[in-house]
């Protein structure tokens, strides 16, 4: 009887993952003296529990707009960074380094003026945010929309944002965390897609250095207009991302002689595909500050390092261009990652005056 | 985890705070709904929980235990609430967070659960009194130490291990060993 509530106890502590190498060896004997139990007990560990009740994502969501909500009107102490016509939006820590070397232009006051004396009437403000290569920054729009702007991009939104409907510009990369308004669609003008959504958070990536416009939707839904090629319509799943190509007008041309990387269609619906080994996804690691390529040529890799660095680089070696590279990196420097790169594929460089040579 | 306090807390870094949100939300709301009478409360309790915690984000420099933190912190507000609403502020009231129960299907002999013990198992841990099943579910769910759920609850690790204990023999005691094994023999 002694015997048996020790054998509990210590079965207990093993659930829990408390158990002495001493108290593990006990436990074996006992169990042994007591097959029964030691077959009960092998069952037990082999279910989980689940609590029902548990809200639904739906429920999650709304949940969290609420504090969000509780948070914005918890007085102005409270009220989280933003970027305003009249102040610089506020950066801390890691953002402040990268910052330094940004310059978030507030173009909003010359626009008016140059619209006041050209139209005169009705005029509308549009705020720019623009980062610098080699810098991000972060902006809660009037209606609570979270943007996280990535390196040499701009996004405009206009003063009557809340009130005349929801539409921003945006050239460059943005991750989106929208607002869900039921009645109030966002709009995102890309130069080659509009992107019309309810409430969701994706990726918009709309360089115009690159070959494509690309829309990867994490959550909710959205709908991609493409502007030419007779204003389709695409509704994106969640984990799709889509890619249109950004000079459809140049490359539609009948019969045009493709080289091989130009053969990559017009307009293509793929799924999000997570990373090796890990629960995070490539279209949107730069969030979390990380430079992922995926089997990019270098000539590629070149533009966005530019852009991530605020550096220039110039390599003049045809076949090593074409070359291409996967990998990742977090928090590394410039000459951490082109000293990776270049175990990968021979070449050599040196960074004189903020400016990359690679032969 | 540590990742996302040090964004939310120095970079205030508002997708690193929903992240933790939605990541705790869940096991949090079940946690209050078992000191709250209804699972609206559960869910105040909880949103009332995390606005506290953004605005007095700098606070979370200090945090060592996140598990501890959160779920004590849930604690307090759900205690705070039943003074407010005029009831006792004794804690464990709520016998009607129901749980069910799966079987791992990991590998072949984890199918030799069967449904009637799965069955037995599910109606027996919902037997179990509220304080010991909340002890089981804290740590067979979700995952805490004995440490972290004696701090949480106020008792002491030796409560937590006898509650344990208790647990493991009334269900053990349910499962009918020859109805799985019987077809071997």
């Amino acid at each position: 009887m002694e015997q048996h509530e020790r054998l509990w106890e210590l079965m207990a502590k093993r659930t829990a993952g408390a158990l002495s190498p001493a108290e593990e060896v006990e436990l074996e004997v006992l169990l042994e003296a007591s097959p029964e139990v030691a077959r009960q007990q092998a069952l037990l560990d082999k279910i989980f529990l689940q609590s029902t009740g548990k809200p639904t994502p739906e429920r999650k969501e709304m949940l969290l707009d609420r504090i969000m909500g509780d948070i914005a009107a918890g007085g102005s102490q409270e009220a989280l960074p933003e970027v305003t016509e009249d102040s610089l939006p506020v950066r801390r820590g890691r953002w402040r380094v990268m910052a330094a070397a940004s310059l978030v232009l507030l173009l909003g006051a010359a626009m008016a003026l140059y619209l006041r004396s050209s139209t005169a009437t009705n005029a509308v403000v549009w705020s720019t945010v623009q980062t610098r290569p080699g810098s991000k920054t972060r902006i809660t729009l009037p209606d609570g929309t979270l943007v996280m702007l990535n390196a040499g991009s701009t996004l405009s939104y206009p003063s009557n944002f809340a009130k005349s409907g929801r539409v921003v510009k945006l050239t460059g990369e943005g991750y989106f965390d929208v607002t869900r308004m039921p009645n109030d669609p966002f709009v995102i003008h890309t130069h080659t897609v509009d992107i019309k959504v309810l409430g969701t958070t994706f990726n918009v990536r709309a360089y115009a250095d690159e070959s494509h416009t690309e829309t990867a939707l994490i959550s909710g839904a959205v709908e991609v207009t493409v502007k030419d090629g007779g204003k389709q319509h695409i509704t994106l799943s969640p984990k799709q991302k889509l890619l249109v190509a950004n000079a459809i007008a140049d490359t539609v041309k009948p019969a045009t002689v493709a080289r091989p990387d130009d053969l990559k269609s017009l307009i293509v619906l793929e799924s999000i595909e997570k990373e090796r080994g890990g629960a995070e996804i490539a279209e949107t690691a730069w969030v979390e500050n990380r430079f992922v390529y995926r089997n990019e040529t270098f000539l590629q890799l070149i533009k966005r390092m530019e852009r991530w660095y605020g550096i220039t680089i110039e390599c003049h070696n045809q076949s090593l261009l074409q070359t291409s590279f996967t990998g990742n990196v977090q928090g590394e420097s410039l000459d951490q990652l082109l000293g990776m790169l270049k175990q990968t594929k021979q070449f050599e460089y040196n960074i004189t005056a903020g400016k990359v040579f690679i032969h | 985890m540590q990742d996302l306090l040090d964004k939310i807390y120095r970079d205030n870094d508002q997708l690193a705070f929903r992240q933790l949100f939605l990541q705790y939300s869940d096991r949090l709301i079940v946690f209050a709904a078992s000191l709250l009478p209804s699972r609206e409360e559960a869910e105040e309790a909880v949103s009332d929980v995390f606005v506290k915690i953004w605005q007095n984000r700098a606070g979370l420099a200090t945090v060592r235990n996140l598990n501890t933190y959160l779920y004590t912190a849930v604690r307090n507000t759900a205690c705070n609430y039943r003074i407010r609403a005029g009831r006792m502020p004794e804690m464990l009231t709520g016998e009607h967070i129901q749980v069910t129960v799966n079987a791992m299907a990991a590998s072949p002999e984890d199918m030799l659960i069967s449904k009637e013990n799965l069955r037995k198992i599910e109606s027996a841990i919902n037997l179990l009194p509220a304080r010991c099943k909340l002890i089981f579910r804290l740590v067979k769910e979700d995952g805490l130490k004995y440490r972290e759920v004696a701090e949480i609850l106020e008792v002491s690790i030796n409560t937590v291990n006898t509650q344990m204990a208790i647990a493991l023999k009334k269900l053990g005691e349910v499962i009918d060993i020859r109805q799985h094994f019987g077809w071997m023999e």
